[in-house]
Order: structure tokens, then C-alpha cells, then sequence
């Protein structure tokens, strides 16, 4: 057996005729295909089912939903997709993969700036890339912005996980639209050159690392602060470091969010626009963030004590649509400096 | 470590629950050189049957070049990477039998196929017994089954063209044994959830015009991706009770 797929599947699966369209489903009930973990979004499918009666039947990932999406074509179940990063909402989106979901409802609920602008996908939570100092080596007030990261102070001084990874293509790709590419190539080159070591690991892994005394700073999602605080054995390591919003004197902080997006052949169409709304709405919004520790991206639901006490910022309000257009040119800047060698 | 292309990642069954498994590059992946789990030990098993009863019918109908390379293929292909996983069960194997079931397929009277076919095919129904089933591993044998039959498909048919008549016919014999497997568990304590599968696997027939296909196939595997897809939602029914 010789197994090519994908060569022989694409670009013909999403046009052809369905004689045999899902006559194995009730109509009250919708399918959602997640990245995201059950104990995340499990709660609030309890609760829109126990409001609508309508019942979710959720399939969890861990890669490949694109592809799968894309295999199963006019064929697939899958009326919702959940995922975290705009980068993979908008890869889904360009794969052709979703529609526009038409709701004054969700629309109303969702800031312009974290929704598609076709509404084909809709960010749920926000989730700030922070800097995290050390308490003992580095001062508050010593650095403010993600561009003072390029700073020669920091020579031998900053931690970060690897540059192609989608939190941090993100960030670049949002560099990118503030300062054009030649600055913002030059701005991570100064970055990487104050590199303490190769980037590796995962967010946490920077804050054990200022910890452990390999670096002073370290860029990071906060709500893996929100982890680090309640886990017993990682909790020295949040203690260990100071927080800092960045860029709040002029544009706020970088923010990535999850999102929902409703599939391009959902099968059961009026049953997702119904869980759609429910997840943008207010009751929802707060389950969704309180559970992870993610802001709500409606900025008018009250929020969480952890997050509260981290205090109040101003969120880079920069169309996220626009992040998602310059990640191909933000990834291979990062090649291109050799960010990760 | 062992290297197989991309469908025999479903030998891995158990380690991928849970995982979208579709990520369908077409590069090479690890398996381990020892036993497999139930699911990835059963899906092997049903990958065998598949072939051989592909292959019989084919000899059924006079094609007894095709039922040749069918009747071959599960010592060639993936008997070997079973073999690990049969002292663990208490099972002998069953080299035996399929080599002999291959011989009188390549040169044997029509009774002699008959018989071998019999003999192999009762050998393995063994083997496959010798595992204890729950209604969730035969659910994630079947939609395992569909998938790998929805690859096949797609290399078989393209463009409505049939391209690679082998694969087309494994597509069939993988579909045929998720079928077998959902109308035996229609029989017990999940009958009501196993007849809506059965009837999802069923309206898959059509796919399948005839074992040596026209010139003009109207199917894709999207359908066969898409049953694996529903069959598997129609599940979770399983995993929540």
C-alpha cells in the first residue's frame, strides 16, 4: 500500500456532491472540533446545552484539524471549530474551510479588532504576551516596551521560547505593522543578541529559567502566570519575577486570542450560530476566561480576582486580521536572522 | 523502531485516541517493534481481513490475478508487524495459513481457495477474539478501519478516474470488515448506537459500483473520511454513559 494523500485529495474535495448528507444525526445537536482542552470548554457546552437543550458533541485535538477538515470536505460533521492563535483561525479561514457567521448578537459581543473583518472566525479570550523580570536583578522601571528588549542593556540578559512559535510570530508579526519590516528585522536582531541562551521551552520554562538565575527577562502569555501561581511546585518560579505591561505609554500590549469559527459545510448551520452566541455572550465570556485565566475579550465583563490583581492595561487594539497577514513574513524574518540557531 | 507509511499509523490505534490523526503528510512515522495495543493489534487484524475478503471475491468473479496480489498482501505487509503482539494474547499466529491460502489462490483449484480461504479466515477470527472488546474499541476499530479505507479510496479513485485499482479494492474489503464489526455489535448491549453505524456503513455501498472499477467512479473518500467522522461523534455517546 502506498499512502500519498494528500496529493491526490486536495483542491477536489470541498466541490463535490453529498448524496449521503448526515442522516446519522439528530437535529438537535452541534459538533465542534477543538485544540482546546475539555475541562476548558466543557462547562460552558454543559451550560448551553442545559439553556437550549441542544446537546454538543465535542472531538478533541491535538494537530492536524485543518487536514482533517480538509479530507472530509462537503462530508464533514463538524459545525464549530475552537482553537487558540490567530494564526490558526486564519489559516482555517484562508483554507476556505469556514463561512461568515451572520449574528448582530455575536457581533455586538466581540470587538471589532479580535473578530474577523468577513466574520468567518471571532476571538472568545484574550491572552497578553507580557514581560516578566526578575525581582532581584532588574528594576520595574527598567524596561516598559517589547522594543527596549533590543536594548544593549539586556546583552546575555533575555529568555524566550523559540521564535517560530505562534505566540512569538504573532508579537513580530504585530512589530511588523507598528514599524515596517526593516525595523522591526532589526529590532529582533538586537533581540537575539541579547539572548541568553538558544530559545527553548515553553512560557514557563522562561520564568524557571529567571528563577534559576540563567536570565533576567523573559517574554511570556500571562496567564501562564495564573498556572505558575496555582501549582504548588512552579509557584517559587512566579514569585521569582515581576510583571510588566508592555507599551503602555503609547499602544498597549500585544494581545492573541482563542477564537471560534463555524466550519464551511456545517451540517447543522442554525444550532452553531445558536452556540456562537451563547460563547459570545457575557455569561459564557467570564466561564470561558475564569477557567484558564484569560481575559475576556469583551473588555466590559467583569473579571477574575488573579486577573484583577495583576492590574488593569491598555491592549494593543491592533486588528488582529492584520497580525494574521504578516505571520508568513514575521516567520521567516525570524529565519532569516537566525533567530532560533 | 520500524518505519511504515502514513496509513499504518493507525497500527498505533490507542496512542492516537484522542488525537486527530489525519495530519496526513505522506511521510514516514515510527512504530514500535514490540506489541501493539488492542486497538492498533485488532485494526491490523481487520486490515488483514479486509484484504483476503477483497481478494476472495475477486476470485469469486474470475479475477484471480487481482485476488492474487490480495491474498499476498497480509504476509507482505503487515503480518510482521503483528507477530510481536500474539504471545501476549495466547495466540499462536497464523503465518501458516496465509501462506497457504496464497498458494492455492495462485495456482489451487476453485475448491482449494474455497477450503484455504476458510481455513485462514476462521484462524484469524480467532486471533481476534483472543481480545477482549468493550463497544468503545470496536467503535475505534471501525472508524480506524473507514479512515484507512477513505486513504486508500483517495489513491484509488482520483478524479473519478480509477487510478490504482488495488487500493480501491482495499477501500472496500477495510469497509467491508468495519461493517462486519458494527453488525456483530448490533447484536448487544449498544445495539441501538451500532444499527445507526451499521447504517452509515452501509450507505457507503454505492462507492463501490463494482470490485474492478469503470472507467468513471462519481465518489470521493471525503464520504468515507466524513462516515469515520460522524461514526466517531455517534460514539462519544459511548465514552459518556
Amino acid at each position: 500500500m502506498k499512502h500519498s494523500v494528500r496529493n491526490f485529495l486536495i483542491g477536489i474535495l470541498l466541490t463535490l456532491a453529498n448524496p449521503f448528507a448526515l442522516t446519522a444525526f439528530a437535529a438537535e445537536e452541534v459538533n465542534v472540533y477543538s485544540y482546546r482542552q475539555p475541562h476548558l470548554i466543557e462547562p460552558m457546552f454543559d451550560a448551553f446545552t442545559e439553556r437550549t437543550g441542544i446537546a454538543v458533541n465535542a472531538v478533541y485535538a491535538k494537530k492536524g484539524m485543518l487536514e482533517r477538515l480538509r479530507l472530509e470536505g462537503i462530508n464533514s460533521p463538524a459545525d464549530v471549530v475552537f482553537t487558540v492563535d490567530i494564526g490558526r483561525l486564519s489559516d482555517i479561514k484562508n483554507a476556505d474551510l469556514t463561512q461568515p457567521t451572520v449574528s448582530e448578537a455575536i457581533i455586538g459581543s466581540i470587538p471589532e479588532s479580535v473578530r474577523d473583518p468577513a466574520n468567518h472566525w471571532f476571538g472568545l479570550t484574550a491572552r497578553a504576551r507580557l514581560l516578566v523580570t526578575s525581582k532581584d536583578r532588574v528594576k520595574p522601571e527598567e524596561i516598559g516596551s517589547y522594543e527596549e528588549l533590543a536594548e544593549a542593556k539586556w546583552r546575555g540578559r533575555l529568555c524566550t521560547r523559540s521564535g517560530k512559535h505562534a505566540y512569538n510570530v504573532a508579537l513580530f508579526a504585530s512589530m511588523m505593522h507598528h514599524h515596517g519590516d526593516a525595523a522591526t528585522q532589526e529590532w529582533l536582531q538586537g533581540v537575539k543578541a541579547n539572548l541568553a541562551r538558544t530559545p527553548q521551552g515553553n512560557d514557563r520554562a522562561q520564568v524557571k529559567a529567571i528563577a534559576e538565575g540563567v536570565c533576567d527577562v523573559a517574554v511570556i502569555n500571562h496567564y501562564y502566570l495564573y498556572k505558575m501561581a496555582t501549582n504548588d511546585e512552579q509557584r517559587a518560579w512566579f514569585e521569582a519575577v515581576n510583571v510588566v505591561f508592555p507599551n503602555q505609554a503609547d499602544r498597549g500590549t500585544h494581545l492573541n486570542i482563542s477564537g471560534m469559527a463555524m466550519t464551511r459545510h456545517a451540517p447543522n448551520r442554525e444550532n452553531a450560530i445558536k452556540l456562537m452566541e451563547f460563547l459570545a455572550g457575557d455569561r459564557a465570556q467570564r466561564m470561558y476566561a475564569e477557567v484558564n485565566g484569560e481575559y475576556p475579550v469583551n473588555e466590559a465583563i467583569e473579571i477574575g480576582d488573579f486577573l484583577r490583581e495583576l492590574g488593569d492595561f491598555k491592549r494593543d487594539t491592533l486588528d488582529l486580521s492584520r497580525v494574521a497577514a504578516n505571520r508568513a513574513a514575521a516567520s521567516k524574518m525570524v529565519d532569516r536572522v537566525g533567530y532560533n540557531d | 523502531m520500524k518505519s511504515f507509511s502514513v496509513s499504518t499509523r493507525f497500527l498505533l490505534g490507542g496512542l492516537l485516541a484522542g488525537l486527530f490523526s489525519l495530519n496526513a503528510s505522506a511521510t514516514q512515522i515510527d512504530l514500535p517493534d514490540g506489541p501493539i495495543d488492542d486497538a492498533g493489534y485488532l485494526l491490523q487484524i481487520g486490515l488483514m481481513r479486509g484484504h483476503l475478503l477483497v481478494g476472495h471475491e475477486l476470485f469469486r468473479q474470475g479475477e484471480r490475478e487481482a485476488a492474487q496480489t490480495h491474498a499476498k498482501h497480509p504476509a507482505d505487509e503487515l503480518y510482521a508487524t503483528l507477530q510481536p503482539s500474539f504471545a501476549e494474547r495466547g495466540v499462536g499466529g497464523f503465518a501458516a495459513e496465509l501462506e497457504a491460502h496464497a498458494e492455492a489462490v495462485g495456482s489451487g483449484s476453485e475448491a482449494d481457495v474455497e477450503a484455504a480461504y476458510r481455513r485462514v479466515a476462521a484462524t484469524i477470527l480467532g486471533h481476534q477474539q483472543a481480545v477482549t472488546v468493550s463497544p468503545e474499541l470496536v467503535a475505534q476499530v471501525v472508524v480506524d478501519l473507514v479512515r484507512v479505507a477513505a486513504e486508500e479510496y483517495a489513491i484509488g479513485i482520483v478524479d473519478g478516474k480509477p487510478e490504482n485499482a488495488h487500493e480501491y479494492q482495499d477501500a472496500f474489503g477495510f469497509t467491508r470488515i468495519a461493517l462486519q464489526w458494527a453488525q456483530d455489535m448490533a447484536a448487544g448491549d449498544q445495539a441501538a448506537m451500532f444499527e445507526r453505524i451499521v447504517a452509515r456503513l452501509e450507505a457507503l455501498d454505492d462507492m463501490w459500483p463494482a470490485l474492478v472499477p469503470p472507467p468513471l467512479v462519481e465518489h470521493t473518500a471525503s464520504r468515507l473520511y466524513g462516515a469515520a467522522a460522524e461514526i466517531e461523534i455517534l460514539a462519544l455517546g459511548l465514552a459518556k454513559q
